[in-house]
């Protein structure tokens, strides 16, 4: 069997065309997903790591978007929120009397290459379906 | 030696005018207890971590071996913001782009990944600096 693909220069501009608009939206919904995932991720650890004088760091995790498109950009961001109880404590970095827990470097050790993953899907998607 | 430990002699080689010790493990200073060790504080230190972390397993294999990911974390410790700073400088130009030899395997090249800028810490300012790398 043989499968013979033709396309053209109008083909291209048709569908870059219809990219532009679905675009926004798609990256925005990737974004999203992966903030939300990494401040899961960011709280399990800290669960793990925060112990009994930590306990509550980990409720002070949360995520939010923080740009929806403004100049081609989306970004948002999760971490503890310093106006939590404990939310402002240093056990991402450490100090010197306790080394540094890295919840929030571990969750992006995961969700960094997930996020380079769907990016890559998002552009198959788009030509090829 | 574990790997673990190979790792942290390692890096202590490449660093060989810094003292290096492990959290609780400072003369003069305090333990996990809460105790006093034995000795005189230095002036200047630094305290060393290493952790395994999560890697993508796209391109970790080389041929049959199976590569881990690592994470080193080292807190500089001087009695200047401006000391710490130096310190910093010293090591970045030692470790930055530097292999670790451990039983015959290299490592990736140290990929700095992240410092703070020195703060007040308990009497002293300290800063820290971490790395990833591959073995």
């Amino acid at each position: 069997m043989r499968v013979r693909v033709i396309g053209g220069v109008g083909d291209l501009a048709r569908d870059l065309r219809q990219i532009a608009t679905q675009a926004p939206s798609d990256i925005n919904k990737v974004v999203r997903h992966g903030v939300r995932t990494g401040n899961s991720l960011a709280k399990g650890n800290a669960r793990a790591s925060s112990g009994s004088h930590g306990k509550h760091y980990p409720k002070a995790f949360s995520s939010e978007m923080k740009v929806n498109g403004l100049g081609g950009l989306h970004a948002g961001e999760y971490g503890p929120d310093s106006a939590m109880p404990q939310g402002g404590m240093s056990f991402e970095n450490g100090s010197r009397n306790q080394p540094p827990h890295n919840d929030l470097a571990r969750s992006a050790d995961v969700v960094g290459p997930a996020l380079y993953g769907e990016a890559k899907r998002l552009l198959d998607r788009w030509f090829w379906t | 030696m574990s790997d673990e430990a190979a790792q942290f002699a390692a890096i202590k080689a490449l660093l060989p005018a810094l003292d290096i010790y492990d959290y609780g493990r400072v003369p003069g200073l305090k333990n996990v207890s809460g105790q006093i060790n034995p000795g005189v504080a230095p002036l200047q230190y630094a305290l060393l971590s290493i952790e395994r972390r999560t890697v993508p397993q796209e391109g970790q294999r080389v041929g049959r071996t199976q590569r881990l990911g690592y994470r080193v974390a080292l807190r500089l410790a001087a009695k200047s913001a401006t000391e710490c700073r130096v310190m910093a400088r010293n090591v970045s130009d030692l470790l930055d782009g530097s292999s670790l030899l451990i039983a015959g395997r290299k490592s990736t090249p140290l990929h700095h990944e992240t410092s703070t800028p020195p703060e007040v810490d308990d009497g002293y300012y300290s800063a820290l600096h971490q790395w990833t790398y591959a073995l």
